[in-house]
């Protein structure tokens, strides 16, 4: 049982990963772009926040950027849907801890929560 | 949680799965809309959006059960991808583009989720970091290559043991990896750390040996090691710069593959070529073996591939007609067909050709077998072509190139400018400080016209101190600002010889293809551009003009 922030202004997609997370027993907030995500980030203790990449206004490397200039220390997970390293590799340096590619896998749960443990 | 919660949950799982298959059509003709807008008005905020919604499908489509769909939209993204980075006009990819989407339409309309196994996801395109690494025992030395290979523009970085070296590439792709081949007292410890490195290392940077070892036994365990070149103490740092460069030319993204089909079956060529972008290489299709011989001097391929059965004229004709010119013996080519007799491939093979692939064809296969032919084949034409010391084209090429340039341009009407430059009073340089200071101002030089110089453009070495470039669909006044820049940076350098700083200057000359009869008269005129600098007092540039 996890608190995860969701960050992701996909509507169908933010309600299936919501959902899926939920049948898994854990505890699912959503914003719908970066500058709400980092806001909640910021007021709430998640075990791990989910960052969409691709994103208008603020994108999720802008909103790790943030958060971590802000001295938020917890688990920052890009989501994105693109293949090449380059844009991983600057969600990387953006500051976030780990990767997961969309489209989302079967395995995304279990990726959730090994992210998670792992981290503790 | 409760089994009817979990029950409830399901449900809405698939509730939402019905309404993203419900939205498709929606999404698809906002597609197809802006499709038509960038098409007629070439617009780039259509084609921005249009690259966004096809990036979103592709990275939901499997997520809702619609495979197929996340596979098209993704083969759609990255053929636009590739248009945004590379501005052709966008007629080029029209047709491939305007198929994939059909191919979206209809599998929304159709609404059958398919089950196949998705093709292997597109390779990813690494990014090239700059910097090299350099794996070493001796902290002394490794800190004077470094400073020595700093003058020629390359960076280093040093590490003294492999896990650290290892930790940092997980997250960086160096440009080039050196090994020392002595490490932690073992004389032959570097050969253990290249095996440990290309194992645990999912990129590809070349690996240089330095060694005080001159034997074969030596040499094989490099070989086998996995290293591309080896050098022996003492370490002459200009040839060591030079391989470097050369090795990583190879890597460099903006320098795709290029890959020519010569194949009368439009759709087929088409199906390839995408599978070929997708693996980062860039494809032309070329229907008809008459315009072929033309194409390739435009094109410039690694690699051709010809099919064998086309009407007119049969694929072993057209690659002896290749082979009757000389300038592109040094192009492999690649028989491609149906036919499965092996009298008939080895004849093929007879005529000229290098290799013999089947259709139908796995296209991993196809990519891989193009791949390791045209990067083979474009290492060994840059050594031909590539003056040693600075990687730059040799005089003979940039003349060639010249010459494509100036009919292409006679052709389409898009004109560009050619550009002499000299070196101010190098004859003074290599006079004052030796010849070694000489080669070092050669190559900042090099490196400079390297990197400002746009992708497409062309810089050769054209003489002792003489470059030439070749500044693609310029204006005049484009060039001279770019050329001017280059002048003011190369005057602000600083070279240093036991202990004294020195400036060295350059002059130009620049002439514009609409004021020229032919290429030999571009390069007179450019000679006399040039000259007229030199006059006016050096260290500056002048354009050709009539009055």
């Amino acid at each position: 049982m996890a608190k995860i922030l969701l960050v992701e202004d996909d509507p169908l997609i933010s309600k299936m990963m919501v959902l899926r997370l939920s049948l898994r027993n854990h505890d699912v907030t959503c914003a719908f772009d970066g500058e709400e995500g980092v806001k909640t980030a910021l007021e709430g203790k998640f075990d791990i926040v989910l960052l969409d990449m691709h994103m208008p206004k603020m994108d999720g490397r802008e909103a790790a950027t943030k958060l971590r200039e802000s001295g938020y220390s917890g688990l920052l997970v890009a989501v994105t849907a693109s293949v090449m390293i380059q844009d991983k590799q600057s969600a990387l340096n953006a500051g976030c801890d780990d990767i997961i590619s969309k489209p989302i896998e079967d395995d995304f749960e279990d990726t959730i929560e090994a992210l998670i443990s792992e981290s503790r | 949680m409760a089994d009817m919660q979990q029950e409830a949950l399901a449900a809405e799982l698939r509730r939402l799965r019905a309404s993203f298959n419900q939205e498709l059509p929606a999404r698809l003709e906002r597609i197809n809309h802006l499709w038509r807008v960038a098409l007629s008005e070439q617009d780039n905020g259509s084609t921005k959006e249009l690259l966004d919604i096809l990036h979103r499908l592709a990275g939901s489509g499997a997520t809702f059960g619609r495979q197929e769909i996340s596979i098209t939209s993704r083969q759609a993204e990255v053929l636009l991808q590739g248009y945004l980075n590379h501005p052709q006009s966008l007629n080029e990819i029209e047709e491939q583009f305007s198929q994939i989407i059909e191919q979206l339409n209809h599998q929304v309309a159709s609404h059958s989720p398919t089950v196949s196994k998705a093709p292997p996801a597109p390779p990813q395109i690494p990014l090239l970091g700059e910097t090299i690494f350099f794996l070493h025992s001796d902290n002394a030395f490794a800190q004077r290559i470094k400073s020595q290979l700093k003058a020629f523009g390359l960076n280093l970085k040093l590490f003294t043991d492999i896990s650290s070296f290892i930790k940092e590439t997980e997250n960086y792709r160096p440009r080039a990896v050196i090994v020392d081949s002595e490490l932690n007292g073992d004389s032959a410890g570097g050969f253990e750390a290249i095996k440990q490195l290309k194992s645990s290392m999912t990129i590809d940077s070349p690996i240089l040996v330095l060694s005080n070892l001159t034997d074969f036994e030596a040499k094989l365990k490099a070989e086998r090691a996995g290293a591309n070149a080896y050098f022996v103490h003492p370490i002459d740092t200009a040839m060591l710069a030079a391989e470097l460069e050369r090795l990583t030319a190879t890597f460099d993204e903006s320098n795709a593959l290029r890959i020519m089909m010569i194949d009368d079956d439009d759709t087929l060529s088409k199906y390839y070529s995408t599978i070929l972008a997708r693996a980062g290489m860039v494809a032309k299709a070329v229907t008809d073996p008459a315009d072929a011989c033309d194409l390739i001097g435009e094109f410039q391929p690694d690699v051709i591939l010809i099919d064998l059965y086309m009407p007119g004229c049969n694929g072993m004709e057209l690659a002896n007609i290749i082979r009757f010119h000389p300038q592109y013996l040094h192009i492999p080519l690649v028989f491609f067909s149906t036919e499965s007799m092996l009298e008939v491939q080895l004849q093929a093979l007879r005529t000229g050709g290098d290799e013999f692939l089947v259709k139908p064809i796995a296209p991993q296969h196809l990519v891989q077998t193009l791949r390791i032919r045209a990067a083979r084949a474009r290492r060994i034409n840059n050594l031909i072509s590539q003056d040693s010391l600075t990687g730059l084209l040799k005089h003979a090429m940039i003349k060639e190139r010249l010459k494509v340039e100036f009919t292409r341009a006679q052709r389409t009407g898009t004109h560009f400018c050619f550009v002499m430059l000299d070196i101010d009073l190098f004859k003074h340089v290599n006079d004052s400080y030796g010849h070694m200071m000489g080669d070092k101002v050669i190559s900042t030089l090099a490196r400079i016209l390297k990197n400002r110089v746009r992708t497409g453009d062309s810089v050769g070495r054209y003489g002792g101190e003489e470059f030439a470039l070749l500044l693609l669909d310029c204006e005049v006044d484009d060039a001279y600002e770019i050329v001017e820049s280059l002048r003011s940076v190369f005057a602000k350098q600083s070279f240093v010889h036991e202990g004294a700083t020195f400036h060295v200057t350059l002059s130009g000359g620049i002439v514009y293809s609409e004021y020229a009869d032919s290429s030999d008269d571009m390069c007179k005129l450019a000679d006399k551009a040039l000259y007229l600098a030199k006059k006016n007092g050096r260290n500056r540039v002048e354009i050709f003009s009539n009055t």
